[in-house]
C-alpha cells in the first residue's frame, strides 16, 4: 500500500481515516477505531486536567508540610527546595509540649462539637417546621433565614460584644457556641428542610393513625431517614465553629480561646512570624477535620444536594 | 407534584407545644449571668476581685493587656517582670493578650464594650487613638516621679497630656549588609548621591539594593524621605503635601524603581527575610533588628554583617531623619486605676526593672538612669543606632489624628499611583493633599 509519505502528504488525521479506509473497507470497524482514539484522547485530556487541578490544589498542603519540617533558618532559602535538605520533627514535637497549645486544641474541640450539636437540634426543628408545616409567614420567614447568611458577620461584632457583656455571657463558652450556632443555623436549616421535603408524608400520616405523637414521628420515623442530612449539616457547622477567627478571638478570652486565634496569639508577633512552627501547627490541627471529612464524604456530597432533583 | 402538606391535625401547635417553647427560651436566656462581665480574662461566674475604691491596698487584682506576653522574645521575661511585682505588691496581675495585628481593634472594642481595665501596653502609634475615646488616665503625676527623656516623654504625650509612660523608645532606621558593601567595592553613603552610587554598584551583585517599602500597606515609610528632601508633610496647621520635597522624594522612589533599584510589592517582613538571606543590601528596621535576623538567617555572618547608618541627607550637613518607634504602657480609668498606675511605674520607670527587661529581652529602657547604666551603653549596636538614628527621630505627624491608619492608607494609594506611572509625582501629591485633607475635615 502506498503511505503517505510515500506521496508527500502530511499524516493528517484526514490522510489516516483515508488510509484505515483502504486497509478496512468494514465502515462499522473503521468507526469503533475512531471511537476508541477519540476516547483515548478523552481520558488523556480528562487525566491531565486533574492533574493539573489536582497540583494547584495540594501543592499549598505540600508546601506547608515541607515547611513545617524545615529548620527556621532555613525556611526562607532561594532557590526554595521542594524536599527538606535538613528536616526536622522539631516544630512538631514543641506543639505537642505546649499546654497552651492543648488547651486550645481542647477548646475548639468543645466549641466546634457543641456547635454542631446546638445548630443540628435547632436546624432539625427548623427545618421540619418549614418542611411538613404549613402556616402563614411560613415563606418569608424560610427566606429571611436565608437572606441572613447573605449578611457580613463581622459588622454585628461590635453589637454583640457589648450585648454579651451586658448578659454575662462575654469570654464564656455559651457565648462563643451561641454565636457560631447563629451563623451555621441558616445554611443547616435548608439542609435539614431539603431532606425532610424527600420524607413523604405518607410515612407521617401512617405513624399519626398509629397513634403516635409528632415528636415520636420526627424521631422515629423522619430522622433515621433524614441521616445523610443531619451528618452534613453537622460537619458544616462542626467545621464552621472549628475554623472561626474573629468571633473567638473577640468573644471567647484568654481562657476559653480556641485554635484560630491561639495559633495566630502564639506565632504571628509584631516583629516576625515563625512560619515553620506555624505550619506545623496548622497541619496538625487540620487532621481531625480532614480524617472526618474523607470518612463522611459521601453523606456531606448527598446532603449537600439533597432536594436538587425532584421526583 | 408531590405535596408535601401534612394533614392539618399534625401542624396546630397544642398548649403544650407552646409551654415547651416558652420553657426553652427561658432557658436559654438563663445561659447568662445575672451580672455583667466585669474584666478581661475573668469568668462570668467569678466574683470580681477589684473593689470600687482606687486604693491599691484594697485592691488584690489587676489586668495588664499586651501583646508582648505571646512573643517567644518577651514573654517570659515579661512574666518575670510581672511575677516580681506581685510578690512586692500582694497584688495579682491577669495578662490577657492579643495578636500585635489585631491588637488596637481588640482594645477599642474593650473599651466600647466598658470592659477595658487595669493597664496596656500600646505602640506610640496608637496613643492618640487611644486617648480620643477618653479611657485613658493623665499619667503626668507619675511621669514626673522618674527620669524618663524628655524625647521619650514627648513621644508618649497627646496634646500635651501625658497619657502613657514610655518603655521603650527608638526609631527605624536604615541597616545595611556591610558584607556586601565589601564584595561591591563601596563604603557607606552619606549623601543621597552617593547612596545611589552604592545602589548601582550593588545591583551588579544580583541583590535587591535597597529593600524599600513599597507594598502598598507600608508606602507610608516614604514620609522620613519627605521629611529628608525637605517637605514638613504635616506642619501641625496643614499638609504641605504637593511641596517641592515630598514631590521630589516621590519621583526619586519613582526613579530607583524604574532603575531596579527598589523592589516592587515590598513590606516590612519580606525585606527582614530577603536580610536575612543576605539578598538585600539596605533596608529599614527598628533597633530591635539584630534579634529577628538572627531568628531567620540561615548564616550567622548576615547578623554580624548588619550595620546601622543614618538615612542619606539631600546635602552635607544635613540631620538624617527617622520615624520614631515604640511602646508605651498606658492605664485605663475606672477601679483599680491607681494599682494599674502603680504596675506601669514598675515596667517603664524602675530603672531596675528595665535593666532586668534589656539584659533579658533587648529592649531599650527610657529613663536616663537606665540609658547611662553599663549594659547599656556597652551596647555597640544600641549605641551606634540611638546616635545615627533615634536621635534624629520624629513622630509619624498623622499619629495624632484618631483616624491615622485611614489616612496613611490614602496617602499609600496616591504614592503608588507614582510609582505604577498612573500620575505624576505632582500630580499623586496634589491628589493624595486633597484625597487626606477631605478625612481630616
Amino acid at each position: 500500500m502506498t503511505s503517505a509519505a510515500d506521496v508527500g502528504v502530511r499524516d493528517t488525521r484526514a490522510a489516516r481515516d483515508v488510509r484505515e479506509a483502504h486497509a478496512s473497507p468494514d465502515p462499522a470497524a473503521r468507526h469503533g477505531r475512531r471511537r476508541r482514539r477519540d476516547q483515548r484522547r478523552q481520558r488523556l485530556a480528562a487525566w491531565a486536567a486533574i492533574i493539573v487541578l489536582g497540583l494547584f490544589g495540594l501543592f499549598p498542603i505540600y508546601w506547608m508540610l515541607v515547611t513545617a519540617l524545615t529548620p527556621n533558618e532555613l525556611a526562607f532559602q532561594f532557590p526554595p527546595q521542594l524536599v527538606p535538605s535538613e528536616p526536622t520533627l522539631s516544630h512538631f514535637v514543641d506543639f505537642f509540649d505546649d499546654p497552651t497549645l492543648l488547651r486550645f486544641l481542647f477548646n475548639s474541640a468543645l466549641v466546634a462539637t457543641l456547635t454542631a450539636v446546638l445548630t443540628l437540634a435547632v436546624a432539625t426543628l427548623m427545618g421540619y417546621s418549614f418542611s411538613k408545616f404549613r402556616y402563614r409567614g411560613r415563606a418569608s420567614l424560610m427566606y429571611l433565614v436565608l437572606s441572613s447568611q447573605m449578611f457580613p458577620h463581622a459588622l454585628l461584632l461590635i453589637t454583640l460584644f457589648m450585648m454579651y457583656s451586658s448578659l454575662g455571657l462575654l469570654y464564656t463558652y455559651a457565648g462563643v457556641v451561641l454565636s457560631f450556632s447563629a451563623f451555621t443555623l441558616p445554611l443547616c436549616v435548608w439542609i435539614m428542610k431539603s431532606f425532610f421535603d424527600t420524607v413523604p408524608d405518607s410515612l407521617l400520616e401512617a405513624g399519626a393513625l398509629d397513634g403516635a405523637p409528632r415528636w415520636r414521628i420526627l424521631i422515629s420515623i423522619v430522622l433515621p431517614l433524614a441521616k445523610p442530612g443531619l451528618l452534613a449539616a453537622g460537619l458544616f457547622a462542626f467545621v464552621r465553629g472549628w475554623n472561626d477567627f474573629i468571633f473567638a478571638l473577640t468573644l471567647a478570652g484568654p481562657e476559653k480561646m480556641t485554635l484560630p486565634p491561639g495559633l495566630v496569639n502564639t506565632y504571628l508577633g509584631e516583629f516576625q512570624t515563625s512560619w515553620p512552627a506555624l505550619m506545623a501547627a496548622s497541619l496538625v490541627v487540620s487532621l481531625p477535620v480532614v480524617v472526618v471529612f474523607i470518612s463522611l464524604q459521601r453523606y456531606l456530597v448527598g446532603g449537600m444536594v439533597a432536594g436538587s432533583v425532584r421526583e | 407534584m408531590k405535596s408535601t402538606a401534612l394533614n392539618p391535625s399534625l401542624t396546630t401547635l397544642s398548649r403544650r407545644g407552646l409551654l415547651i417553647a416558652g420553657a426553652s427560651a427561658a432557658g436559654l436566656a438563663a445561659c447568662g449571668t445575672d451580672e455583667p462581665n466585669d474584666q478581661v480574662g475573668d469568668d462570668a461566674d467569678d466574683e470580681p476581685s477589684v473593689p470600687t475604691t482606687p486604693d491599691t491596698d484594697a485592691v488584690t487584682e489587676t489586668t495588664f493587656t499586651s501583646w508582648s506576653m505571646n512573643e517567644e522574645s518577651t514573654q517570659q521575661p515579661l512574666g518575670a517582670l510581672l511575677d516580681g511585682w506581685t510578690a512586692e505588691s500582694g497584688v495579682d496581675v491577669e495578662t490577657p493578650s492579643f495578636p500585635y495585628n489585631d491588637y488596637l481593634a481588640q482594645v477599642l472594642l474593650q473599651i466600647s464594650g466598658g470592659q477595658a481595665a487595669g493597664a496596656g501596653q500600646t505602640d506610640i502609634s496608637w496613643l492618640a487613638t487611644l486617648a480620643a475615646t477618653g479611657a485613658l488616665a493623665d499619667l503626668g503625676g507619675s511621669a514626673a516621679r522618674f527620669d524618663y527623656t524628655a524625647a521619650a516623654l514627648a513621644a508618649t504625650q497627646v496634646d500635651g497630656v501625658q497619657f502613657g509612660l514610655p518603655w521603650t523608645i527608638a526609631a527605624i532606621g536604615m541597616i545595611y549588609n556591610a558584607d556586601l558593601l565589601t564584595q561591591a567595592g563601596v563604603g557607606a553613603p552619606g549623601t543621597i548621591e552617593e547612596f545611589e552610587q552604592v545602589l548601582e554598584a550593588l545591583k551588579e551583585l544580583d541583590v535587591i539594593p535597597y529593600a524599600a517599602m513599597t507594598d502598598l500597606a507600608q508606602l507610608k515609610d516614604i514620609i522620613p524621605w519627605m521629611w529628608q528632601f525637605g517637605s514638613a508633610v504635616y506642619d501641625g496647621t496643614g499638609l504641605t503635601l504637593g511641596d517641592e520635597g515630598s514631590v521630589a522624594a516621590v519621583a526619586w522612589y519613582k526613579d530607583l524603581l524604574d532603575r531596579g533599584l527598589i523592589a516592587a510589592d515590598v513590606d516590612r517582613f519580606d525585606a527582614r527575610s530577603l536580610f536575612a538571606d543576605a539578598r538585600v543590601g539596605f533596608y529599614e528596621d527598628a533597633i530591635v533588628a539584630p534579634n529577628i535576623i538572627a531568628a531567620s538567617a540561615s548564616d550567622p555572618a548576615v547578623v554580624d554583617a548588619m550595620t546601622p547608618i543614618g538615612r542619606p541627607v539631600r546635602d552635607a550637613g544635613d540631620i538624617s531623619a527617622a520615624l520614631a518607634w515604640g511602646h508605651a504602657v498606658v492605664v485605663f480609668t475606672g477601679d483599680g486605676q491607681q494599682a494599674a498606675a502603680d504596675l506601669a511605674e514598675h515596667l517603664t520607670g524602675n530603672s531596675q526593672v528595665a535593666l532586668e527587661y534589656f539584659n533579658t529581652a533587648q529592649v531599650t529602657p527610657t529613663t536616663e538612669t537606665a540609658l547611662g547604666a553599663s549594659e547599656v551603653a556597652a551596647n555597640a549596636w544600641i549605641s551606634e543606632f540611638s546616635n545615627l538614628i533615634t536621635m534624629g527621630a520624629r513622630s509619624n505627624p498623622f499619629w495624632v489624628f484618631p483616624e491615622f491608619g485611614q489616612i496613611e492608607d490614602r496617602l499609600g494609594t496616591h504614592v503608588q499611583r507614582a510609582l505604577i506611572g498612573e500620575a505624576s509625582a505632582q500630580q499623586a501629591m496634589n491628589d493624595a493633599k486633597a484625597d487626606i485633607e477631605d478625612l481630616m475635615n
